[in-house]
């Protein structure tokens, strides 16, 4: 158990993301991170603080092969993705290779794909449920603007208090390559950005948002580049209406 | 880290699509940000080949788990950071490789606010403060920090190459980190 002593748990914290603690010690530590939401707090305090040393650094570019080996890996993530880089586990396979071996496999390989989707999917379902629970919620339907995105309908619903939103958009355009949609909270005559997205095929998407004012006069959704200045420089295409 | 405090934080973006499962942001996030991620690795455990094992695993993490970052708890390259740097030192410490003192001065010469990376890093706020309020720390103690940033080193490793005691070099740790937070947090 780590000390309760401040000095203790901050010179520790700071230590660890110095990268000081070393051996059983680091081990220990991360113990106590998995436990101690204070501690993890106080580590992120410290990343904020030491990591912009990282920022001095001469980028090095990687080789194409690291891009190339991610892409497979995220194209078909397995539960343990290591061992498909495994040279032993290819070997092995060759020699009892197997109609059944491969299925098997196979199997393994949706089986992870599903458990990381329906992650993902609880987590959003989770929030979702805590958003339109809260005594706070409101609701607003969004439509289309303009003859590009003239079929495009969805809506956002949000909570003041935890300035948190979601929205939900269907039949918007596809964007070219390097453009995203950014939603934006209308403040007068601000607009604040609340979250970038795509949509599918089918035009549709639905994500949490950050809603940072307490009263917004309205939401806009504009195409822009990613890292945009944060005023809005598309055209907005669809706009809260009622 | 980052840039100035009023623009957006592309990567932030960037990873937001990605906790959406969009492939693409995620080839943007990979080209913006894997050439600084990877330099970190690379000043951190000196072997290419190890360094591009690392960057891959930490990017598929990166993929896997970009639901679980935070805006408001900082800038996304700092997040990113924290996961290189994290499996960096943990294979440093597994693996156990000797930290080599040999290029040390050299590699050192660029820990210089006047030199060119820095000057560019330097127009951050964050990196800006920090800089200010390492120069508040005593010379020796300065470095001793830098050189467990950068280089990975041990208070073992760094007391040999400092040539102090070993509770010397602890010390000025232990009192360099509430001053530096004092400072940050002014």
């Amino acid at each position: 158990m780590i000390s309760r002593d401040p000095k203790i748990r901050e010179t520790l914290a700071g230590e660890y993301v110095l990268g000081t603690l070393h051996g059983p010690a680091r081990r220990r530590f991360e113990r106590w991170l998995e436990q101690d939401t204070h501690l993890r707090a106080l580590v992120q305090s410290w990343e904020q603080h030491l990591h912009p040393l990282a920022a001095g650094l001469e980028p090095v570019k990687p080789p194409a092969r690291i891009w190339h080996a991610i892409r497979k890996r995220i194209e078909r993530p397995a539960a343990r993705p290591r061992l498909w880089d495994s040279l032993y586990l290819w070997r092995t396979l060759g020699l009892v290779t197997s109609v059944a071996t491969a299925a098997a496999l196979s199997l393994l390989v949706m089986v992870g794909v599903e458990l990381i989707r329906y992650q993902r999917e609880l987590a959003e379902e989770r929030e979702l449920t805590a958003l339109v629970s809260h005594t706070d919620t409101r609701v607003a339907a969004l439509a289309g603007v303009g003859p590009t995105a003239v079929r495009a309908a969805g809506w956002i619903v949000w909570s003041p208090e935890k300035k948190r939103g979601f929205i939900v958009v269907h039949f918007l355009p596809p964007l070219p390559a390097g453009q995203y949609y950014r939603l934006w909270v209308v403040a007068g005559e601000k607009r604040m950005p609340a979250g970038v997205f795509t949509v599918d095929h089918v035009g549709h998407n639905a994500l949490t948002v950050t809603v940072e004012a307490e009263e917004p006069d309205g939401f806009e959704i504009t195409p822009e580049p990613i890292g945009a200045d944060p005023t809005p420089s598309g055209p907005v295409l669809m706009r809260n209406v009622g | 880290m980052g840039g100035p405090m009023e623009s957006i934080d592309a990567l932030g973006e960037l990873l937001q699509c990605c906790a959406a499962g969009d492939k693409e942001a995620f080839a943007e996030l990979y080209e913006r940000a894997a050439p600084r991620l990877f330099a970190v690795i690379l000043r951190l455990i000196k072997r290419r080949d190890q360094g591009e094992e690392i960057l891959q695993e930490a990017f598929v993490k990166i993929w896997q788990h970009a639901g679980d970052y935070q805006p408001e708890r900082g800038v996304a390259l700092t997040w990113m950071t924290g996961i290189v740097r994290n499996r960096s030192l943990d294979w440093l410490r597994r693996s156990n490789p000797e930290i080599s003192l040999e290029g040390v001065a050299e590699r050192e010469t660029w820990i210089d606010p006047a030199s060119e990376p820095m000057e560019e890093a330097l127009e951050s706020h964050d990196a800006r403060a920090l800089w200010n309020c390492l120069g508040e720390l005593p010379a020796q103690t300065r470095r001793a920090i830098l050189l467990c940033y950068y280089e990975g080193h041990t208070h073992e490793t760094l007391s040999r190459l400092m040539e102090v005691p070993l509770g010397t070099v602890k010390s000025w740790i232990r009192r360099a980190l509430p001053q530096l937070r004092g400072c940050l947090e002014r």
